[in-house]
């Protein structure tokens, strides 16, 4: 066979394709969400203390049996967040299958004096659980199958630095009009 | 090679909507065109076009190693001396490219000529690796192609291959570039971002406009980022004649194409091939211009092109019998080479241009374009294709 056995796209056609700009950015997460990939993570990034971190962590690990995906088979677990990543769980209110955590937030609200606020922001608790579905392993969903991932501060945000000057690229594409090959 | 009409599924445009496909109808005329498609044999797809690809893909890989080498290569093709040094060194680190396209006059008998490399900012990409693909898909479905039919199209899956080997490269994201106004560019972009996430990198998307740069001569996006790893769908030569070009030596960023793909998607890339391996089955004689003859008239049977031009844009032809064709353009400025007139394969009242797709360093597909004229623009459509058993 010469061609593609298969076609997915996970982007495509399922966002609107905005026209970004500097001057009018998409709004963001709120500034405060962090997210790590686990505790160890958490606690050495050292934005929050570690108290903070394994209670979050907790939080986290309790929400996925509340909120987290469901499924009452494996290969639909595995269909949608990979074939390694799907387990069995059994509770005193039934059992189901569902995916591993890929990583955890710290709930949204700042306070003025001692951090994160317990018990403000998330349902409860102000740790939630992350994960990382099949198509889409470089972005990270919440419980509810949101995207989190593209505004998600912490461990993978590259260096930052003050910006001097922008539009200094374009312009020769402005000054010959239409191209394209 | 046949082309047959057959009818146009009624749903198109909608899925063509669902599946991110903005810009399959430009001013209101059709770009996508499925009142048509084009039937190949297998042998003609692979000794026809998947091997010249390879071969030809393999010679211009010989030409940046010559051209790097050599300064006066450089200078034949009106490289700015200022980015040599970046050019050199990143072949010489053996910076990663993604994709090329090759566009080939082939008429299904005789050897496919090419006509363009398009290594740089290659388009179309989309519709061929992609909506296509769902073409064909729907018709073997529908009974209306035979169930063994097939394509030559294997983009996703290699683009996908390539992108994955690039994730122990990236650190933190890869950022994804085109400039803010077109919409088929950004299109292509959001295609290729969309196949990096699946591959496991996390990318943004920054306007070519909108990137920044620091005191120390770093590129940042919107929120002061430092922009390490970055595809843009903007011409080399554009880049290189921009303000913040000074700044891509001390931003040390990789970049997709890497700068060394700027002496292959310059069209005296076509006279250096024909220079270092003359009477090539599948080249055309193809010559740099002199001053004298930039001064006289085009005899019959040439065309000329500048070094830098896209969608036919200054192009001008005459042809055997001494018709004679001429697109107006932006890229008056530049050199010019001369490549020897090859009429392309007239099918109805179009004709056809193959654009033969490499990934990585393989033969990965085509995608068929029609246009009315004998020199392809931009407003050429784009047309299926199938292989049937013989």
């Amino acid at each position: 066979m010469k061609r593609s056995r298969s076609i997915e796209l996970v982007l495509m056609g399922t966002v609107p394709l905005l026209l970004s700009a500097c001057d009018n950015p998409s709004p963001p997460q709120p500034q405060t969400t962090l997210a790590y990939q686990g505790l160890t993570q958490c606690i050495s990034d050292g934005k929050v203390s570690t108290d903070i971190c394994e209670k979050a962590y907790a939080d986290a690990v309790q929400a996925q049996y509340r909120d987290g995906p469901r499924f009452d088979s494996l290969p639909e677990c595995q269909a949608q967040y990979g074939y390694d990543q799907c387990h069995h769980v059994q509770t005193s209110s039934g059992d189901w299958f569902m995916p591993a955590l890929a990583g955890f937030m710290i709930g949204r609200a700042l306070s003025h004096h001692d951090g994160y606020n317990y018990g403000y922001g998330y349902g409860g608790g102000f740790g939630q659980p992350l994960y990382r579905t099949r198509g889409d392993r470089a972005e990270w969903r919440t419980a509810s199958g949101e995207r989190f991932g593209a505004s998600a501060r912490g461990p993978f945000g590259s260096s930052v630095a003050e910006t001097l000057s922008r539009g200094g690229f374009g312009m020769s594409s402005a000054a010959r009009g239409s191209w394209g090959g | 090679m046949q082309r047959v009409v057959m009818a146009e599924r009624p749903g198109w445009r909608q899925q063509a909507e669902s599946l991110g496909f903005r810009f399959h109808s430009i001013g209101g005329q059709p770009y996508w065109d499925e009142s048509a498609y084009y039937q190949f044999r297998l042998p003609q797809i692979e000794s026809g076009i998947e091997q010249p690809t390879q071969e030809i893909h393999e010679l211009c890989m010989d030409l940046v190693s010559r051209a790097v080498r050599d300064e006066e290569y450089l200078r034949r093709l009106a490289l700015p001396e200022a980015f040599w040094d970046l050019i050199r060194s990143s072949w010489a680190r053996g910076d990663p490219h993604l994709y090329g396209r090759m566009d080939f006059a082939y008429d299904g008998e005789n050897p496919a000529k090419l006509f363009e490399l398009n290594y740089d900012t290659p388009t179309s990409l989309y519709e061929a690796a992609v909506f296509q693909w769902f073409w064909l898909q729907d018709g073997i479905a529908a009974g209306r192609l035979p169930p063994d039919a097939d394509q030559f199209n294997s983009l996703q899956e290699k683009l996908l291959l390539a992108l994955s080997m690039l994730v122990p490269k990236i650190h933190g994201r890869m950022y994804f570039a085109s400039v803010r106004e077109s919409i088929e560019d950004r299109a292509t972009v959001e295609y290729l971002e969309d196949l990096a996430r699946q591959a496991g990198i996390r990318t943004t998307y920054v306007a070519m406009e909108d990137i920044g740069r620091t005191a120390d001569g770093r590129y940042t996006d919107c929120d002061n980022n430092v922009i390490e790893a970055i595809f843009k769908l903007y011409p080399w030569e554009f880049l290189f004649a921009d303000e913040f070009a000074r700044y891509l030596q001390s931003a040390a960023a990789t970049w997709f194409e890497p700068p060394w793909k700027s002496i292959l998607s310059n069209k005296g890339a076509l006279a250096l091939l024909w220079e270092l391996h003359p009477q090539h089955p599948n080249l055309l004689p193809t010559f740099f211009e002199t001053k004298a003859q930039g001064a006289s008239a085009l005899p019959a049977g040439w065309v000329r092109k500048p070094l830098f031009s896209r969608e036919g844009a200054n192009v001008e032809l005459v042809t055997s019998q001494g018709e004679h064709l001429e697109v107006p353009g932006p890229y008056g400025d530049f050199p010019y080479v001369r490549q020897a007139f090859h009429a392309l394969p007239r099918f109805a009242d179009s004709y056809a241009l193959i654009g033969s797709w490499v990934i990585g360093d393989q033969p990965a597909g085509i995608g068929v374009r029609e246009d009315l004229s004998l020199i392809t623009r931009d407003t050429a459509r784009f047309v299926p294709h199938v292989i049937v058993p013989d």
